[in-house]
C-alpha cells in the first residue's frame, strides 16, 4: 500500500454528498487513490441497504479495481456495494428489471432476459431498402450527440452511402425496426442506453428510478473520460433523482471517440452539475521527459514526473516499408527490460508488426487450423476465436460477441466453445493442420473435411440444421497464391525459428491505464481517416487523434520509441522540437 | 415485509398450478395427511438458505408424478415467493426483486433433466427473469427449518455448529469484528488462554506431569527430530472452538440450584429437549431482531414441521403462544404445520390455513372465507379441541347438540352398511360429526359455503352437511282447560301435516344447498328423535330403549313402554305414530330420562340391533353428502 501524497489525502476527504470531480494526470497513482477512497467509503458506511456503485469501462478494469480494493479492505467488496462496469450497471439496474415494459417483449418460456446482439447479427431488417439493402437493426445505433443515426454494417462505403441516404420516411423505418428488434427482445449495447433514456421520459418509472437512487445514492466512475453522450445523459437524469457522482479520469485520455465518448460533453455537465473539482498532477510513473513530451503533445500545463526515475530521452525509429523490420533493432534496444509494448492504433497495424501481413477470408481458417495443430495453449484460444469467426461469417450466423461468436440459437456458451474445439480438432484430424503444402493442396483438404462438419457425432441438436450451409461449400485459394506453400503467408518468422517472443503487441485501448518500461508506439504507413499515423496525431492538439498519442506515450517509465515511416527533411525538426531524439 | 404468497407448480404433490397466501406473523397450516402441508414448507425451504437444515437440493422424487395409469413426472418445478409490505428499507435491499412493482418476488425453476446427478435449475429475483440472481440478496432472509422429527439433543449437543455456538458468535459478533481488526484475543479467548496456561505449567496439577509424561515417551520412541510437542489443555484457545465445547445443562425447575445439580441434556425428557432447542433458536431470531446484532436481515422466517411434537397439550398451548407473540412483537414470520387440534384450537382463525388435496390441491386461508367479524369471534371462542377436528377431515356433519353427535355416527353405520365391509362407517371416510352445541350452522358453515349468498369468499373444499330440526310451534291450538282459561294442545306432526317449522337456520338452506360443498338438511317433522321415531318401526326399539332407562324398572311407565313395543308401528298410519312418537319424546325430555343418556344408550342398542331400521331421509341424505357418496345435483 502506498503512502499518499498531500493531493491524494485531499481527494479521499472530499464530501460524499456532492458531484466530485477528480482530474488525474497519467501515472497519478489514480486507481490506487480510488481504490483507497472506497475502501474508506465501504468501511464508515452505515446506510445499508443502500450502497455505492463503483463503475468502470471494461471488465478488466473492474477486475483490477476489485482486487485492488481487496487489498485494501482485506475482504471482498460485497452487499450492499457494487463494482461493475457502466454498461452492465445500466443493463442489469437501470434497464433489465422494467425492459418488457418498455419494449413489449413477452418473453420466452418465461425467460425475459434481453439478449445482446452483435452487430454481424443480421435480423430484423428494415421494411424498405435503403441504398438497394434492407439494413438489420443490428447495425446501427442511435447517436444522440449528432442526432442521426449511425450506420456500422462492416462496410465502410456502405455506412458512409447510409449516413447520407436517410430522408423522413427512411428514419421512420430504422426506428419502427428498431422497435420490432427490441420487442423480439434482443437489442445491441447501444440500444441499452436508449431503453433507459426511453424509461427516465416516462413518469410511471419515476418511482422506481428514485428506489434506485436511494439503493446507490453515491456512483463513482473511474475513467469518466470514456462516458458517451447517451451515458452522460443517464448520469443527468440520475442526479435529478439524487445520485450524487464522483467523476474521475482524465479528459486528455478520452480515446472511446468510436462509442462516443467526447471529454467536451463531460465537461459541459459537470460545469452544469457543478462538481468540485480536485487534481492529481504529479506523474509517479514516467521520467521527465517523457512526461515533458506528453505535455507537448496535447498542450496546457506542466506536470512534474518521477524524480526517481532516470529521464532518458524518447527516440524516433524509421522502418522502411514494414514496421516488422525494426524488430531485431527494438529487441537489441531493449535487452535490458523485461516490459517492452509495441502499440498500434489499429489491428492492421499490429498484424503487419507480427507477421507483416494480415489475413482474410480463406486465410483466417487456415490460421485458426494451424494454430490449433500446435498444441499452444494460446494459439489454441486464438484459433477458436479465429475459426469461430469465420464459421459465423461463412454462415451468416447471428451471434453475440462473447463465447467468442456464439450463435444465439445457443444456449450454452461452453457447448458451444466445445463445439468450435472438437471442430478444429477434426479438421486437424483431417490434415488442415498441416502448413507444409502448396494453398491449392491445403484448400482441397480443407474442403473435403469441412463438408463433412454437419455429420459430425459431437455437432450439438441446436446447430445441425445452421451447418447444412457447409455440406457444398467451396473453398478457393487467393488468386494466384495456389502454388504457393501455405507458410509463406500464414506462419510467422518467430514460430518458423522456434523464438520466443519477447514482445507484447497491443492496441492503444488495450494499453490503457498500463505501467511499462518500454513502449514503442508503432506509426502507420500513411494519414488517414484511421488516425493511426503521427501526422495525425500532431495535427490539432484538440483533438482525438493527439490524445492517442498521448495516451500511447504515457505508459512507458523508461523508454519511449515511435516508429515511423522513413521521415522526410521537412519532418525532422517537428519531431525533434516536440522532444524526439531524432535520426 | 413478509411473504404473502407462494405459487408452486410441479412439485411434489402440486400438479396444477397451486397458490398459497400467507399473512404477517404466525400461519397454522392444518389439513388432513397427503394435503400438501410438508409440500408448502418444502416449497419455501427450496427458494431459501435455511440456517438449520442447510440447502434443499432437487430430487427425481420432488417432481410431481401424478398416481393415473402410465403416469409421467413433471417436466419442470415452478416456485414462486411475493413479499408485500415492504418498507423503506426493504425496497432499497430488495430493489432488483421488485422492479417497477411494489411487491418482491422470488422464483426456483428446475427442469426434469438430470446432469451429474443434479437436476438443472435456477433461482431470480425480480417479477421476470431478467438477470442472474444476486445471491447476497438472498441472505438478507433468514429461514430457519425444523423438521417434524427433530433430534434436539444431537442439536444442542457441543460441538461443530452447535446451537449454543451459533447463539454465542451471534451476541459477539461485533465484539469479534472489532478485535480481529485489530488484531487482538477476544476476552474470552483470553481468559480461556490465560487459564489453560495456569493449569498446564502449575504443579498442583497432574497435568504439568502427564504432558511430561507423553512427552518423553514420545521422544524415547522417535528421537528428538521426530518427535512432537504435546500440551493439555481444555480446548483450543479460539473463540469458535471454545463455544463450540460449551454444553446446556438442565435442571427441572426454576428453583435456586447449585451448578452441581444440573443435568445433561440426555437425561431430560424429549419434550423439553425440544423446547429448550426452539428456546435457542428463537434467541438467536429475537437478537437479529433487535438493532445492530446479528446479521443484517430483513426477513426472518421460521418453519416448524409440527411443533406438537412429544409435548402434553399444555405445554403446545403455551409454545403456540409464546410463537404468536413473539411472531407479533419481534416481527419473525412463522410458519407450522399441525396435526394438534390443541394448536388449531389455540389461535384464532384468523390464522389457520386450511389445505386439502382431493383432486387438486388447495389452500383457503380461514380469514378469507367471508367470515363476518361477529361470526369470526364465535367460531374462535367454539373452536375447542373437538371441534377442530373439522379443519384435519375429509367431510363434516355438523349437528345441534350432543344427543345427534352421538347417535348419528350409529345411524350412519345403517346407512353405509350397503357398501360393504371398509366402507361402512364415518370413520371409513374421514367424516367427523360435529356438536355445535346449537342452532349455530350460520357461522360454521360460513367456512365451508357463502351461508346467505351475501357473504362470498374462498370455499373450505371439504364437504360439510349440518343437520337441524325442523322445530314448528309446540301448540296450533287451544282449548278450553274448563277452568275458565284455555290449554295448549301439544302439534304433532306428521305426512299429513308438517308446516315448516320457526328454525331460524331453515332460511339459509336456499343458499346453503346452491354451494359446492355446503348441504343444510332439516327434518321433516319436528326434532331429531321425534323425526326418527315417526319412520317405519324405529319406535319399537326406542320404547325399548327408554324403558330400559326409566328409574322405576316395575312401574306402570316401563310396562306402558313395553306393551306398546310391541305394537306393529310401520302398519300405522303416519298421524297414528305421531301421538306415540310425541309421548315417547315427552318421556325422553323428562327428568328422569334427559336427551343425553337416552342418546348414549339408544347409540348402544343401535349398535347391535339385528332388526330393519329406517334413518329418515333428511339425516341420510346429509350422510350420504359428508361422505362423498351423493354426487351433487346437476
Amino acid at each position: 500500500m502506498m503512502k499518499f501524497t498531500q493531493e491524494q489525502l485531499d481527494y479521499l476527504a472530499s464530501p460524499l454528498d456532492q458531484h466530485v470531480y477528480l482530474k488525474a494526470c497519467p501515472g497519478s497513482g489514480k486507481t490506487e487513490v480510488v481504490a483507497a477512497m472506497v475502501a474508506r467509503i465501504v468501511q464508515g458506511w452505515s446506510r445499508s441497504p443502500s450502497g455505492i456503485a463503483v463503475l468502470t469501462f471494461s471488465n478488466s478494469a473492474t477486475d483490477e479495481l476489485r482486487n485492488r480494493i481487496h487489498k485494501y479492505l482485506g475482504e471482498p467488496i460485497g452487499m450492499p456495494h457494487m463494482i461493475a462496469t457502466f454498461d452492465s450497471f445500466v443493463l442489469n439496474r437501470l434497464v433489465a428489471s422494467i425492459a418488457s415494459e418498455i419494449t413489449g417483449y413477452t418473453g420466452k418460456e418465461g425467460d425475459f432476459r434481453i439478449r445482446i446482439l452483435d452487430k454481424t447479427a443480421d435480423i430484423y431488417r428494415t421494411r424498405k431498402s435503403i441504398c438497394d439493402r434492407w439494413i438489420s437493426a443490428c447495425k446501427y445505433d442511435y447517436d444522440l450527440g449528432a442526432a442521426r443515426f449511425v450506420f456500422s454494417t462492416g462496410e465502410r462505403s456502405l455506412d458512409n452511402q447510409l449516413n447520407a441516404a436517410i430522408d423522413q420516411e427512411t428514419f421512420k423505418d430504422l426506428i419502427a425496426t428498431k422497435k420490432r428488434l427490441w420487442k423480439g427482445g434482443f437489442a445491441t449495447f447501444g440500444d441499452i442506453d436508449m431503453l433507459a433514456l426511453k424509461a427516465f421520459k416516462d413518469k410511471k418509472f419515476d418511482a422506481y428510478y428514485s428506489r434506485i437512487a436511494r439503493r446507490f445514492p453515491l456512483v463513482i466512475v473511474d475513467e469518466c473520460q470514456d462516458l458517451s453522450a447517451e451515458q452522460l445523459r443517464i448520469v443527468e437524469h440520475l442526479t435529478e433523482f439524487g445520485i450524487k457522482f464522483h467523476f474521475i479520469g482524465d479528459l486528455n485520455q478520452s480515446i472511446y471517440g468510436f462509442r462516443r465518448s467526447n471529454p467536451d460533453k463531460v465537461t459541459e455537465l459537470m460545469g452544469k452539475l457543478k462538481f468540485e473539482p480536485y487534481e492529481l498532477k504529479t506523474n509517479w510513473r514516467s521520467g521527465q521527459d517523457i512526461v515533458d513530451l506528453c505535455t507537448k503533445i496535447l498542450g496546457g500545463e506542466r506536470i512534474s514526473g518521477n524524480p526517481d526515475i532516470a529521464s532518458e530521452q524518447p527516440r524516433i525509429l524509421e522502418y522502411k516499408a514494414c514496421p516488422s523490420e525494426l524488430l531485431p533493432t527494438i529487441r537489441a534496444m531493449t535487452q535490458a527490460y523485461t516490459n517492452v509494448v509495441l502499440v498500434a492504433r489499429g489491428h492492421t497495424t499490429l498484424q503487419r508488426l507480427r507477421n507483416g501481413e494480415t489475413f482474410e477470408g480463406i486465410e483466417l481458417l487456415a490460421v485458426a487450423c494451424i494454430g490449433a495443430s500446435t498444441g499452444n495453449l494460446k494459439d489454441i484460444k486464438d484459433s477458436l476465436r479465429t475459426f469461430a469467426k469465420w464459421l459465423a461469417n461463412k454462415l451468416e450466423l447471428e451471434v453475440t460477441k462473447v463465447g467468442p461468436y456464439c450463435p444465439i440459437v445457443m444456449e450454452s456458451r461452453l457447448a458451444w466453445r466445445k463445439f468450435i474445439h472438437e471442430s478444429l480438432k477434426f479438421m486437424v484430424a483431417n490434415g488442415a493442420g498441416n502448413s507444409d503444402q502448396t494453398w491449392s493442396a491445403w484448400v482441397r483438404t480443407a474442403k473435403l473435411a469441412i463438408r463433412q462438419l454437419p455429420d459430425q457425432p459431437f455437432v450439438p441438436m441446436e446447430l445441425r440444421d445452421v451447418l447444412d450451409g457447409l455440406r457444398g461449400l467451396n473453398l478457393v485459394a487467393r488468386k494466384g497464391q495456389g502454388g504457393k506453400p501455405v507458410t509463406v503467408r500464414v506462419v510467422s518468422q518467430e514460430m518458423l525459428e522456434g523464438l520466443p517472443d519477447t514482445l507484447r503487441y497491443e492496441t492503444i485501448h488495450q494499453v490503457k491505464g498500463e505501467t511499462h518500461d518500454v513502449t514503442v508506439v508503432v506509426s502507420s504507413q500513411q494519414p488517414g481517416v484511421h488516425q493511426s499515423h503521427w501526422q495525425d496525431w500532431l495535427r490539432d492538439r484538440g483533438s482525438e487523434a493527439a490524445r492517442f498519442a498521448y495516451v500511447a506515450s504515457s505508459r512507458p517509465q523508461h523508454m519511449l520509441i515511435w516508429a515511423v515511416k522513413k521521415l522526410k527533411a521537412e519532418d525532422r525538426p517537428v519531431l525533434a522540437q516536440l522532444g524526439f531524439e531524432v535520426p | 415485509m413478509y411473504l404473502r404468497a407462494l405459487d408452486v407448480d410441479g412439485f411434489k404433490c402440486f400438479g396444477e398450478p397451486f397458490t398459497i397466501e400467507f399473512h404477517d406473523g404466525l400461519n397454522v397450516l392444518v389439513g388432513e395427511n397427503g394435503a400438501g402441508k410438508t409440500g408448502v414448507i418444502s416449497a419455501i425451504r427450496q427458494l431459501f438458505n435455511d440456517s438449520e437444515s442447510g440447502k434443499r437440493i432437487i430430487s427425481e422424487r420432488d417432481f410431481y408424478k401424478g398416481f393415473g395409469v402410465g403416469a409421467v413426472p413433471a417436466e419442470s418445478i415452478w416456485i414462486q415467493a411475493t413479499f408485500s409490505d415492504l418498507d423503506k428499507d426493504d425496497v432499497i435491499a430488495f430493489e432488483d426483486w421488485c422492479g417497477n412493482h411494489d411487491e418482491a418476488k422470488l422464483t426456483f425453476t428446475a427442469l426434469n433433466q438430470e446432469a451429474r446427478g443434479r437436476f438443472r435449475h435456477h433461482t431470480y429475483g425480480g417479477h421476470e427473469y431478467t438477470k442472474a440472481l444476486d445471491t447476497e440478496t438472498l441472505d438478507y432472509i433468514h429461514c430457519v427449518y425444523l423438521p417434524p422429527l427433530r433430534d434436539a439433543e444431537t442439536k444442542l449437543r457441543e460441538g461443530r455448529q452447535s446451537r449454543l455456538a451459533r447463539l454465542l458468535k451471534a451476541l459477539c459478533r461485533k465484539d469479534l469484528e472489532t478485535a480481529r481488526k485489530a488484531g487482538e484475543l477476544h476476552p474470552l479467548e483470553q481468559y480461556v488462554g490465560d487459564f489453560n496456561r495456569e493449569l498446564s505449567e502449575s504443579d498442583k496439577f497432574a497435568i504439568k506431569l502427564a504432558n511430561q509424561r507423553i512427552g518423553e515417551n514420545l521422544k524415547a520412541a522417535l528421537g528428538m527430530h521426530l518427535s512432537q510437542g504435546t500440551m493439555i489443555q481444555f480446548s483450543e484457545v479460539s473463540f469458535s472452538r471454545i463455544v463450540e465445547g460449551l454444553r446446556l445443562l438442565y435442571f427441572p425447575n426454576l428453583s435456586q440450584a447449585d451448578a452441581t445439580q444440573f443435568r445433561s441434556l440426555e437425561e431430560n425428557s424429549l419434550g423439553y429437549n425440544n423446547l429448550l432447542y426452539i428456546a435457542s433458536i428463537l434467541a438467536e431470531l429475537i437478537l437479529e431482531a433487535e438493532e445492530d446484532r446479528g446479521e443484517e436481515t430483513y426477513l426472518r422466517l421460521l418453519l416448524i414441521e409440527e411443533p406438537e411434537a412429544h409435548l402434553h397439550p399444555q405445554l403446545q398451548l403455551r409454545l403456540l403462544r409464546h410463537l404468536k407473540t413473539v411472531a407479533e412483537a419481534r416481527g419473525i414470520q412463522v410458519i407450522i404445520t399441525t396435526h394438534s387440534t390443541v394448536i388449531s384450537a389455540a389461535v384464532s382463525v384468523d390464522h389457520i390455513i386450511h389445505i386439502s388435496n382431493d383432486d387438486k390441491p388447495v389452500a383457503v386461508p380461514l380469514r378469507n372465507t367471508g367470515l363476518t367479524d361477529q361470526s369470526r369471534r364465535f367460531v374462535d371462542r367454539w373452536l375447542d379441541v373437538t371441534k377442530s377436528n373439522l379443519l384435519f377431515s375429509k367431510g363434516a356433519i355438523l349437528v345441534e347438540g350432543i344427543a345427534e353427535a352421538i347417535v348419528v355416527p350409529e345411524l350412519a353405520r345403517i346407512v353405509l352398511r350397503p357398501y360393504g365391509k371398509g366402507r361402512d362407517c364415518l370413520d371409513d371416510y374421514g367424516v367427523s360429526v360435529i356438536n355445535l352445541g346449537g342452532i349455530y350452522f350460520k357461522h360454521f358453515m360460513q367456512l365451508f359455503c357463502d351461508v346467505n349468498g351475501e357473504q362470498p369468499g374462498a370455499d373450505m373444499p371439504v364437504r360439510c352437511a349440518g343437520l337441524t330440526d325442523n322445530d314448528p310451534p309446540k301448540s296450533l291450538k287451544s282449548i278450553d282447560d274448563g277452568k275458565g282459561g284455555t290449554k295448549a294442545i301439544p302439534f304433532l306432526p306428521h305426512a299429513d301435516e308438517h308446516p315448516v317449522g320457526n328454525n331460524p337456520a331453515l332460511s339459509l338452506q336456499g343458499p346453503i344447498n346452491r354451494s359446492q360443498f355446503g348441504r343444510l338438511f332439516a327434518g321433516m317433522y319436528k326434532t331429531f328423535e321425534y323425526d326418527i321415531a315417526m319412520e317405519g318401526d324405529n319406535l319399537r326399539t326406542m320404547m325399548m330403549v327408554a324403558a330400559g332407562l326409566w328409574p322405576v324398572p316395575d312401574g306402570s311407565v316401563v310396562k306402558g313402554l313395553e306393551k306398546n313395543a310391541k305394537l306393529d308401528f310401520a302398519a300405522m298410519t303416519s298421524a297414528e305414530r305421531a301421538d306415540y312418537a310425541g309421548a315417547l319424546l315427552d318421556r325422553l325430555d323428562s327428568d328422569e330420562i334427559g336427551k343425553g343418556l337416552y342418546a348414549q344408550s339408544f347409540a348402544d342398542a343401535l349398535e347391535v340391533l339385528e332388526t330393519d331400521f329406517v334413518v329418515p331421509e333428511y339425516i341420510r341424505l346429509a350422510i350420504l353428502w359428508a361422505c362423498g357418496l351423493e354426487e351433487r345435483p346437476a
